[in-house]
């Protein structure tokens, strides 16, 4: 402590630097804590396999273009697809939905009411086997068939945390199942739906908070005069799932076959896309600021690093003939560099004190990210605990280099330059 | 200290070149009798130089001219537009791209700029040889003048023409990773495709375009009239599917175009019954346009404070761990100097001398960082470029040469570097030569 004190005009640089780098990196570190816990949290589906195709109606100045026909005839065309899909060998399951795969760039919304509670959910205007592609789960256990089975015209399928957020509500949780409730308006002649069932909480993407609007749902059946509605088929999409161990070379076994398989009336394969991909694009700005924080992280560790190891190495070279004293006295190499070490964390603990106060009132005046997660005792404690490890493992390195060096004279040598 | 630092400038032209090259030899050996210090400073410093020039080096690509969008300086950019109801003074707005109607009336009307070229804002396209190969592309529907406005590469063939364009003649530009593709070769002029099964007509075959050229990256160019895009609005046919790219003769015309824009846009409002259509301070230089979001407001001068914050802090940290290791170093030369300043040397001496060796450490670290920097840019390219809007698209975000290399940067990179050098040398230096010499001596 008193060696701290004796040397202040050069601590006060490092300790000016640990300071401002311990605030800088705790606040980085607690953003990147939430992002990874909530990262880390169950999906409730699994895209794994899994691709969204398009069709397409082709235009007059096609070759192929039947004139005449009719949205009604497209649509059947696209059951027929659909129903070619599925025969595949190497296909597990076929869906057709609306405006609603996973990490899709945009969602519909839906409301019903519980009692007199209005409750508003992003809607997944489905067919049933869309359960089966994005293996959802039942609450009960029994996987995605139960829920594929549920899912009618008159019976809808819920994500269990659906009413959580409406303290209000009459129903919660499981209480909900079989309840028939009015869609969209309160009103005795609105058109009612019964909940079939529920799943796991299904999440939008790895960035989004369980409790967020966008990790509850309602899937609705979507019909054909639905589907007709729409205008074009491209709109809808076609999603599949391929059997285990046969993804490999996918597109390229389907595209050779498009012309012939699955071009019916005027519709055609425009694209496919494995929903890996959709998943990568939809949450690049996500990866890329978490990317951006690991770099500052990084960057900042880095020159606390140099910073250290360069002021370090000219002190216990100044202090060689104090450490070759010290040798000369009986103190073994372990106990100088403990000692070196302990001067340095100490200073480390006297710039982190006032560093974890600013953090704090950071954190208490809601100045950090807190519409994920909220900002608690327990956060605090091991974000705190986190940069102190960082800055302290950077420390150990750079003193460890500098005062190996120094010890590894002899002490009548040093002594001897003195 | 400002004084005696423009005293060792002005010096500097009469000193004779001998008198430089001992200073330099003489920090050379300074810099090598220290050598795990000085690579240690070197590092820190380069880092600090690497991540400020990589975040100048994004910026840069998406502002500064690049084939095949050389004429960035002196475009103009439409990107989206809003409408609603007349008098209507809630934020209340559709937003979205222009008709083909506003994109032709509003835009293609303008008598100021050298040129205007109508793009619709992009989508896919299932490219196919008759019995033969078959890929999705991206594909841009435009005009002729987007050659005019854009300077592309062409391998083979020519654009199509105004009179194909007017027609909507089904005739097609494809890049040449496509050509390769579908034939095994870039020699694919007057060859027939399928795009979404309609035949078109090879006309020419461009070098591929990297994604980070937005307003004219594709894989397959067509004109609009070759397919019923045209058709595809609504809102009292304003909002549709097309953008619109303004050449102005110089950047000193921006002012007239918007001046006469506005002035056809009063115009077109006239026209229209109910609603009016409103451009939120469009159109946009090249830095508004990469800020601009659709729909809202420009954000310019948050993004500016962003940077600026973002550098600051980045330049706060290694300023303070530079000053730290030149204090230690100056410390350990206290003797040199007092024995020096015993012998006569001025402060004035000392302070350049220490100044030469600062100079030719920031001299190597920012060479140092800058190579890191280009290393950074390219081997980092996926996460530094890529973005939820240029992800779906097919193609590369490639970068050459020219996007990277310009005077401007390396004018950045030397003022940065003096300027660390100012920060972190000259300060604990001047202090060191203004010891008394006898503190100096006894080390304290």
């Amino acid at each position: 402590m008193k060696q701290i004190w004796n040397e202040r005009r050069s601590n006060a640089f490092l300790w000016m630097e640990l300071f401002v780098v311990f605030v800088i990196l705790w606040y980085i570190v607690d953003v990147v804590y939430v992002t990874l816990s909530i990262y880390n949290l169950p999906m409730g589906f699994d895209i794994e396999n899994t691709y969204v195709l398009r069709f397409e109606r082709m235009t007059s100045k096609a070759a192929a273009y039947q004139p005449g026909r009719t949205m009604k005839e497209d649509v059947a065309d696209l059951h027929e697809i659909v129903n070619r899909l599925a025969h595949r060998s190497d296909v597990e399951a076929v869906s057709l939905s609306q405006n609603c795969i996973p990490y899709n760039d945009g969602a519909n919304s839906f409301s019903f009411y519980l009692d007199t509670v209005p409750v508003r959910s992003l809607k997944r205007w489905i067919t049933p086997e869309y359960f089966n592609v994005f293996r959802y789960r039942n609450i009960d256990g029994s996987g995605s068939e139960s829920l594929a089975e549920a899912l009618t015209p008159s019976g809808m399928v819920l994500s269990v945390n659906i009413a959580d957020v409406y303290q209000d509500a009459p129903w919660h949780g499981k209480e909900l199942l079989g309840r028939r409730v009015p869609v969209w308006r309160n009103e005795p002649e609105a058109e009612h739906l019964s909940i079939a069932a529920l799943t796991e909480p299904v999440r939008y993407d790895h960035f989004t908070a369980p409790d967020d609007y966008g990790s509850r749902y309602a899937a609705v059946y979507l019909t054909d005069e639905e589907m007709e509605s729409l205008g074009e088929t491209v709109y809808i999409e076609v999603c599949l799932r391929v059997r285990e161990g046969q993804n490999d070379g996918f597109i390229d076994r389907l595209i050779v076959e498009a012309d012939r398989q699955y071009q019916v009336g005027n519709l055609y394969l425009l694209d496919i896309t494995p929903l890996s991909d959709i998943r990568a694009a939809y949450e690049t700005d996500s990866v890329n600021e978490l990317n951006t924080q690991f770099c500052i992280i990084f960057f900042l560790l880095l020159n606390i690093f140099l910073g250290i190891i360069g002021t370090f190495w000219f002190r216990t070279q100044h202090r060689r003939a104090e450490i070759a004293l010290r040798m000369a006295l009986g103190s073994t190499r372990w106990g100088i560099c403990g000692r070196l070490m302990g001067e340095g964390v100490l200073l480390l603990l006297i710039s982190a004190i006032p560093a974890w106060v600013v953090a704090w009132n950071l954190g208490y005046a809601e100045l950090v990210e807190v519409t994920r997660m909220p900002f608690t005792a327990g956060r605090f404690a091991i974000t705190v605990l986190g940069t102190f490890i960082l800055i302290a493992g950077m420390i150990v390195i750079g003193i460890g280099y500098p005062a190996r060096r120094a010890m590894s004279i002899k002490p009548a040598e040093a002594l001897h330059e003195e | 200290m400002m004084n005696d630092f423009f005293f060792g400038i002005k010096e500097f032209g009469s000193m004779n070149t001998n008198m430089i090259k001992l200073y330099f030899k003489q920090a050379f050996y300074q810099l090598r009798e220290n050598r795990l210090i000085s690579l240690v400073s070197i590092i820190g410093t380069a880092l600090a130089i690497c991540m400020i020039m990589v975040i100048v080096l994004v910026l840069e690509v998406r502002i500064t001219d690049c084939v095949p969008e050389v004429n960035r300086s002196r475009s103009l950019y439409m990107k989206a537009m809003s409408i609603h109801q007349k008098g209507d003074t809630s934020d209340r707005s559709s937003n979205g791209c222009m008709s083909l109607t506003v994109a032709k009336e509003c835009f293609k009307a303008l008598t100021v700029p050298e040129a205007v070229t109508i793009v619709s804002t992009g989508g896919r396209m299932r490219i196919s040889v008759p019995a033969g190969k078959m890929m999705t592309v991206d594909n841009l529907e435009t005009d002729d003048t987007f050659w005019k406005v854009f300077s592309f590469d062409f391998i083979a063939g020519k654009p199509f023409t105004a009179a194909d364009s007017e027609s909507g003649l089904p005739k097609v530009v494809i890049s040449a990773s496509v050509a390769r593709n579908l034939f095994g070769t870039v020699e694919a002029v007057g060859r027939t495709v399928q795009l979404n099964l309609a035949d078109y007509t090879v006309v020419g075959v461009v070098k591929d375009v990297s994604k980070l050229a937005v307003s004219s990256y594709a894989q397959i160019w067509i004109p609009f009239h070759s397919t019923e895009i045209a058709g595809k609005c609504w809102y009292d046919n304003a909002m549709g599917t097309f953008r619109v790219v303004i050449l102005a003769h110089s950047e000193k015309d921006f002012p007239a175009i918007r001046e006469e824009a506005e002035r056809l846009r009063q115009k077109f409002n006239d026209g229209l019954q109910d609603s009016e259509i409103f451009y939120r301070g469009q159109p946009d230089d090249r830095f508004s346009f990469i800020f601009r979001h659709w729909g809202r407001e420009l954000q310019a001068k948050e993004a500016y404070l962003h940077y600026l914050l973002v550098i600051v802090i980045l330049l706060l940290v290694p300023a303070i761990n530079l000053s730290s290791m030149t204090l230690s170093r100056m410390r350990k030369r206290m003797s040199e100097i007092g024995v020096r300043k015993a012998f006569g040397a001025t402060a004035n001496v000392l302070l350049r001398q220490v100044f030469y060796e600062n100079l030719l450490l920031t001299l190597i670290a920012g060479a140092v960082g800058m190579l890191f920097s280009y290393a950074c840019t390219f081997l980092l390219n996926d996460f530094l470029f890529s973005n939820s809007e240029n992800r779906t698209q097919i193609g590369e975000t490639s970068l050459s040469a020219d996007m990277l290399f310009s005077p401007w940067i390396f004018l950045a990179a030397f003022i940065f570097c003096l300027l660390l050098n100012l920060l972190s040398a000259c300060i604990p230096a001047w202090r060191a030569s203004r010891m008394n010499i006898t503190d100096a001596l006894n080390q304290r």
